[in-house]
């Protein structure tokens, strides 16, 4: 049993922020929030003037998976526009330095996905930042399938003269993977009373299916006017998905409000260009955020190394939101869009006692660190 | 046109503050510093429990140089890896910098180099972030040589051509030195005569290096001649640097796909900023086109990193490594870099110290005197 001692706890769950509060700790749980909490055979871990988050979620990364050091580029399956069977876990890496540097960072679980050189690029699993085997970090392992519109696979295929190389064809490939997915589960339908009509086993059709039963959502990687497209297809083929990146998102709000769809955002600190890049418009989160709209930031990671996720949220508190509110964004919001908030994303009795200790308040603060990351209740970096 | 600006704390950028003090500037200066000015002036702008800082410099970057994301940087000539003929000046694009808005998070000029491809690249120059066009925005032309072992591998070697290995850019950077000496005036090229006044310590040599043992193999090959070193990029240190007096402009520590930025060496570096060395930050590594929130992330981390060691190290001493230190490093001192009589007008009124608090925002921003956002009035451009 471990016992944190009077840390200014923000839960970001129902108890709100505690002032000066304990976290009872046990078999990798939390167990108990509260005041002056006693337990004799606990290891007391002094947090005075310290402050307590849960672990924080960095939405979509690719840690582990692309890796300049160990020289990794193992998820980014760029042989074929439609490799909706990949798994990323197979592409995973749990000794990729960046997962310490997660955890130094104060990330503990992160949403790792194909890259986006295709247009659907494979499962997405929520990975947490410690542990020897991918087996024991994976924390859910569908979260989403991923998909990406524009430049990324157009750039891949165009270049090669292949579909697809315009933004039609993008979303002619989505259109066409789609009516598939439908026809596979029209046949699986009729194969429920006529077994010679089952379909042969398709595990790129499978996870299609998942998504039209809306077991997981489209983690779709698009910015600017893509971002209309994707809600036009969502209506189309009536699924569920999250718009990764989104750029530009200040040009669509009350559309965005409307889809109610999450948005992911990020990262920023990009050089504003044309396309894509011509409207890098962090300050839309905020605005998004106090319209209703469930928004996260991510470091599309190693893109921007796992520290940036903070400088991020920080750039949200300069365009005006409370830090709080931002906070969130990096904790309970993804949590929720990976479907683990069961698990974590906030601070509470019966979650995992993934928690961070902060010197500074993060976000806010500029040179605010963390003090320690704990990820199922072991303390898996000190500072 | 005159403008006061009234009530703002003051930050010089060299260490020190002015609590509650006005500025006044005219004619693109900064004429005065003091309490309670009395001038009547076209322009007051009320900085009552703001802070003011000197518009910073990112000392060696490509800024203005690219239109955008996987264009072409037209400061990188990747044709041959010996170039110091040539001059970022001419790589630089008025429009391209100013559609960044740097101002907006902190950046007001910036050296701008050729890139990290060549073994000697280019002259640099530093510009303005905002202006009427090159000559306005110009700072100073030809402020430094730039070179760089940190890229020739992807570059050149790709190609298999020389230099392809460490062994084959000292070789070729030991000949050219060789020949600037020792030819005949008469028979010297123009790359020959570019490097005459680096040769002779009037030129700096900004040379990017990743690793110590770069550093140290560069400071070999420079040992008994008057050449004037900055190190950029470096992020392997070594403590024998410290019996130098060698400038650092520390590069880029947010790109992720960078093998070296996750392993300075900061105890070294922390080390020449208390021997008050000039030692500044970049948002440019090797990476292509960083965006312009990076030159303050950067700061924020070198503050993170400080505050880990328990180190006594605040945020005058980090304002110094975007203001003062840059400007010394470029030899521009005289012009930008601080806040103090006779020097250019690049300033930021912010609403909190941006070097504290991310609650900041740049409410004004004065470049050359001229209002370029806030103020009371639109944006300049």
């Amino acid at each position: 049993m471990k016992l944190i001692k009077n840390a200014k706890i923000m839960t970001m769950d129902a108890q709100g922020v505690l002032e000066k509060g304990d976290l009872l700790i046990d078999q990798g749980k939390i167990v108990e929030i509260g005041t002056n909490l006693f337990e004799p055979s606990a290891e007391i871990i002094d947090a005075e003037g310290l402050i307590a988050l849960p672990g924080l979620v960095d939405a979509h990364s690719h840690i582990g998976g692309f890796d300049i050091i160990t020289g990794a580029q193992d998820v980014n399956e760029m042989t074929d526009k439609v490799t909706a069977e990949m798994e990323i876990a197979d592409g995973l890496d749990p000794y990729s330095p960046m997962f310490l540097e997660a955890l130094e960072a104060g990330i503990t679980t992160s949403a790792i996905a194909p890259g986006s050189g295709n247009v659907i690029g494979g499962l997405v699993s929520a990975v947490k930042s410690s542990g020897k085997t991918m087996d024991e970090m994976i924390l859910k392992k569908e979260v989403a399938l991923k998909m990406a519109m524009g430049g990324n696979p157009k750039g891949v295929y165009g270049s090669r003269n292949q579909l697809p190389m315009t933004r039609m064809g993008v979303a002619a490939v989505l259109r066409k993977y789609f009516r598939d997915v439908k026809e596979y589960m029209r046949k699986q339908e009729e194969g429920k009373t006529d077994p010679t009509k089952l379909p042969v086993y398709d595990p790129a059709m499978e996870n299609g299916a998942k998504v039209l039963r809306k077991e997981i959502p489209v983690k779709m990687h698009c910015t600017q006017f893509d971002m209309m497209t994707v809600i036009n297809l969502a209506k189309e083929f009536d699924f569920e998905f999250t718009l990764d990146h989104a750029w530009g998102a200040s040009r669509y709000l009350d559309e965005l409000v409307a889809a109610h769809c999450p948005i992911l955002f990020g990262p920023i600190a990009v050089a504003k260009g044309f396309g894509e890049s011509l409207l890098i418009d962090i300050d839309s989160v905020a605005e998004l955020d106090r319209r209703g709209v469930e928004c996260s930031l991510i470091t599309d990671g190693p893109v921007y190394h796992p520290w940036t996720l903070l400088q991020e949220a920080g750039e949200v508190v300069r365009a005006g939101l409370e830090t709080e509110r931002v906070l969130r964004m990096v904790t309970i919001n993804p949590a929720k869009v990976m479907g683990c908030a069961d698990r974590i994303g906030s601070l509470a009795k019966g979650k995992d006692a993934d928690i961070v200790l902060f010197h500074g308040m993060p976000a806010e603060s500029v040179s605010a660190y963390a003090v320690m990351t704990l990820v199922n209740g072991e303390i898996v970096y000190r500072n | 046109m005159k403008i006061v600006i009234k009530n703002g704390n003051l930050h010089d950028g060299r260490g020190s503050v002015l609590p509650k003090t006005d500025v006044l500037i005219e004619d693109g200066k900064i004429m005065q510093i003091a309490k309670d000015l009395s001038i009547k002036a076209d322009c007051v702008i009320d900085a009552e429990n703001k802070e003011v800082l000197p518009g910073w410099i990112d000392p060696v970057s490509g800024w203005g140089c690219a239109a955008g994301r996987g264009q072409a940087r037209d400061n990188d000539e990747q044709s041959e890896a010996i170039t110091p003929q040539l001059s970022a000046y001419y790589a630089f694009d008025p429009e391209s910098m100013k559609y960044q808005k740097l101002y907006e998070m902190g950046i007001t000029s910036a050296g701008i180099a050729p890139a990290n491809s060549n073994l000697l690249g280019g002259s640099m120059a530093v510009f303005k972030c905002w202006g009427e066009g090159l000559e306005d925005m110009l700072v100073k032309e030809g402020c430094a040589m730039k070179g760089s072992l940190t890229q020739f591998k992807n570059v050149y070697g790709s190609r298999k051509v020389l230099p392809m290995t460490r062994m084959g850019a000292f070789d070729l950077l030991k000949e050219t030195l060789r020949k600037a000496e020792k030819m005949e005036e008469a028979e010297k090229d123009e790359k020959l005569k570019a490097l005459e006044p680096v040769l002779k310590g009037e030129k700096a040599l900004v040379m990017s290096c990743n690793t110590a043992a770069d550093i140290a193999a560069l400071r070999h090959l420079l040992k008994d001649r008057k050449i004037r070193l900055t190190i950029a990029n470096a992020y392997g240190l070594s403590k024998a640097l410290l019996e130098t007096d060698c400038p650092i402009v520390l590069g880029d520590l947010t790109d992720g796909f960078s093998k070296f930025n996750q392993a300075v060496d900061y105890d070294t570096l922390f080390a020449m900023i208390q021997q008050g060395r000039p030692v500044a930050l970049s948002a440019f590594g090797d990476g292509a086109s960083p965006g312009r929130e990076i030159l303050l992330w950067n700061a924020q981390e070198i503050a993170r990193q400080a505050a880990k060691r328990g180190l006594d190290f605040n945020e005058e001493d980090l304002l110094m490594l975007l203001s003062w230190n840059p400007a010394r490093i470029l030899g521009v001192e005289d012009q930008i870099g601080s806040l103090a009589p006779g020097l250019d007008a690049d300033l930021i009124v912010w609403t909190a110290n941006p070097l504290v608090s991310n609650r900041a925002q740049a409410e004004t921003v004065i470049i050359s005197g001229k209002i370029v956002k806030g103020g009371n009035q639109d944006e300049a451009d």
